[in-house]
């Protein structure tokens, strides 16, 4: 019996049974629709981010802390001072290095233009004026005194009018004081959409975190460094230069917990260990809603089942007729294989289209992930070929005196 | 007759063939019947209800396997057959009749007819052409696309009977396939089987009608699994037979005097009861 003849007799069973191999097959197109909508999600996400970064990308690096959590996934960030005023000295004194601009957080409580205040939502870190060295500013400049702030542009659009250059805001701190500020400058989001809207302002004078150094002085100390190399070509052996010296001398070594880790990572790694975490997670959503796709073979199977009980009699006519035990087999298996392939275009189809509203909504740019596509296909096919196997397996040994004695 | 065309060569042949099933106790279905059906020749089994006959027929049919004895189809022993070739030979040599007509009922009548040929590797004809033909000989050229449930009784079987006819084969095996018609509609059927015959096929009819059993040249007669005598009609089948109204509905057969060990190689286990 050929493969046409085959396709052509289940697919009248199929289409004979239409709500019936309508709902077998919704099994496996949730299934294989739920993946794709998280891998085009997946995609989207990282592709939103990415692009941003990588649009501006810049020859500088981050210096920070980080933990693995115990019996946790993936890494946190530490945010303990460990970087001190020596470090960063020294660390500009090295090879390919331009600037070592440290940032810190503020406790800053509450922030105000003239008219509104804003409580939370904005974050103002302390930093120097070497760290915009690289950042596309919108409007105006670095800062350049004590009374200066630069923002971003998602702090200037979070007022109800936005904030420009030559403003005043008025940063309330933790402990009751103000102070006033004047903007000098806006500075691009460093992620895009999803960068919260911050507020820079020199360490010199509002950042006063210090710390004991092994020396046993009292210094200032940052959660982080941002590193700038002279240019792209030297990114690579500052790296090289930085790590060495922050491994081998520097303060924040001997500060940092025992199971901290100091991350020198530039813009490249970054993205990449981003993309990284991006994968595993969307990986692991994935093979949650895999699980769909069990319970949906375990449908096709059932369904295939009922099928060959059903059509008992016509597989006695079958073999009385001359059909062998393979060519019962293959009917079947071909059954349950187009449902498989049925369950995976569908699911293909409104995976894509649920992807394709979610990346909308969250305007982040469409996916295709081909090789997830190619792979559901395939396994719609393997879902069939397993589920259908052991039905086939049972109307193939159907005795025929038994069944055509049937009503 | 046409039934003599072919006439010398065996079609079909049973030695000593029982068929033991292994319930509670071992029930003998069919038990020691040596048969021999000649090519061309036209055969009717005929037997009250447990008789044994439709086992028989799965017996000759390759539906079903021996537990006792050997059957020959035409001249090859089957005893050794796999499944898949006893399913070919099902599909080219034999073609079935049932009383229940056992067509798929999804499928058109055409599609129905060529249904053996899709079990074929080797499907290079027309099978859309094929089944028109056949459908035109039982006379239903105007029902090609009809599925089964737009067919009467009788269309129902002559399309069957075409199902059977597909694969020319040389042995038909019909089991009662009147049985769920009418009087009018037997009669239209047994006329396309003795046309068939005619044509040099061998068939081999069950029933237990008398007035179906007297289209055959041979009427074999069953009891309990064993043969219980074999009755020639020989070429008489327009001429009163004696004692026709004494055979109605029963499997003994009181007017096999004449024929009962003329020509027929089964006689081995037939003769006991031929004398009244």
């Amino acid at each position: 019996m050929n493969l046409r003849e085959s396709l052509r007799i289940s697919w009248r069973s199929i289409t004979s049974h239409k709500l019936r191999s309508t709902l077998t097959t919704i099994g496996v197109i949730i299934g294989i629709a739920a993946v794709i909508t998280f891998m085009v999600l997946g995609s989207g996400f990282s592709a939103s981010i990415i692009g941003d970064i990588e649009a501006d990308q810049e020859p500088v690096m981050i210096v920070q802390t980080q933990t693995e959590p115990e019996g946790g996934v993936g890494i946190v960030p530490v945010e303990t001072p460990i970087y001190t005023e020596s470090d960063i000295e020294a660390l500009e004194g090295q090879e390919g290095v331009s600037f070592v601009a440290p940032e810190g957080s503020l406790d800053v409580v509450q922030t105000a233009t003239d008219d509104e205040q804003i409580t939370g939502v904005v974050s103002t870190e302390a930093t120097t004026a070497d760290s915009f060295e690289h950042s596309t500013f919108v409007d105006g400049e670095p800062f350049g005194g004590e009374d200066e702030a630069v923002i971003n542009e998602p702090a200037s659009q979070v007022f109800e009018e936005n904030v420009s250059t030559g403003d005043e805001l008025t940063l309330t701190f933790e402990d009751g004081e103000t102070a006033t500020v004047t903007v000098s400058g806006v500075v691009e989001a460093d992620f895009g959409e999803q960068t919260p809207p911050q507020v820079f302002v020199p360490t010199d004078p509002y950042y006063t975190t210090t710390i004991e150094t092994p020396d046993g002085d009292e210094e200032r100390a940052y959660p982080m460094l941002v590193v700038g190399a002279e240019s792209f070509e030297t990114v690579d052996p500052a790296q090289a230069a930085v790590v060495d010296y922050i491994e081998a001398e520097s303060h924040a070594a001997e500060l940092k917990g025992d199971d901290d880790e100091i991350q020198v990572q530039t813009v490249e790694d970054a993205i990449e260990q981003f993309t990284d975490i991006v994968d595993q997670l969307t990986l692991f959503i994935g093979a949650v809603a895999a699980i769909a796709l069990v319970v949906g073979s375990i449908g096709i199977a059932n369904i295939m089942i009922v099928s060959v009980t059903e059509r008992t009699r016509e597989i006695g006519i079958m073999k009385a007729v001359g059909a062998r035990r393979r060519d019962i087999m293959q009917l079947f298996l071909v059954e349950s294989v187009v449902l498989g392939i049925i369950g995976a275009i569908g699911g293909v189809a409104l995976g894509l289209g649920a992807g394709y509203l979610g990346v909308r909504a969250l305007e982040w740019p469409m996916a295709y992930p081909v090789d997830w596509i190619v792979l559901a296909i395939a396994v719609g096919i393997g879902v069939g070929i397993v589920s259908g196997l052991y039905p086939a397996w049972r109307g193939a040994k159907v005795d025929p005196i038994e069944a055509l004695r049937r009503e | 007759m046409g039934s003599n065309a072919r006439k010398g060569s065996t079609a079909v042949a049973l030695e000593d063939v029982g068929r033991t099933y292994q319930l509670a106790e071992p029930v003998h279905a069919v038990d020691g019947v040596s048969l021999e059906l000649e090519n061309g020749s036209f055969t009717a089994v005929m037997g009250p209800s447990g008789s044994g006959k439709s086992t028989l027929m799965n017996l000759i049919g390759c539906l079903d396997t021996p537990t006792a004895g050997g059957i020959e189809i035409g001249g090859n022993p089957v005893a050794n057959l796999s499944n898949a070739e006893r399913a070919r030979l099902r599909g080219t040599e034999i073609g079935f009749v049932f009383q229940t007509f056992n067509l798929m009922p999804r499928l058109t009548a055409a599609e129905n007819v060529s249904l053996p040929l899709v079990f074929h590797d080797d499907v290079d004809q027309d099978r859309r052409e094929r089944a028109r033909e056949l459908l035109e000989r039982v006379g239903l050229g105007d029902r090609l696309d009809h599925v089964p449930s737009e067919l009467s009784g009788g269309q129902r079987q002559r399309v069957a009977l075409a199902r059977a006819l597909v694969n020319e084969p040389t042995l038909v095996l019909a089991d009662e396939p009147t049985g769920n018609l009418d009087t009018d509609t037997e009669a239209e059927i047994m006329d396309l089987l003795v046309e068939l015959n005619e044509a040099g096929t061998t068939l081999l009819v069950v029933t237990h009608e008398r007035t179906v059993a007297e289209y055959a040249d041979h009427v074999v007669h069953l009891l309990d699994g064993h043969l219980e005598d074999i009755e020639h009609l020989g070429s008489a089948r327009d001429v009163t037979v004696p004692g026709d109204a004494i055979d109605e509905g029963t499997s003994e057969s009181g007017d096999a005097s004449e024929s009962s060990d003329a020509s027929e190689p089964g006689d081995a286990s037939t003769g006991t009861e031929s004398a009244p």
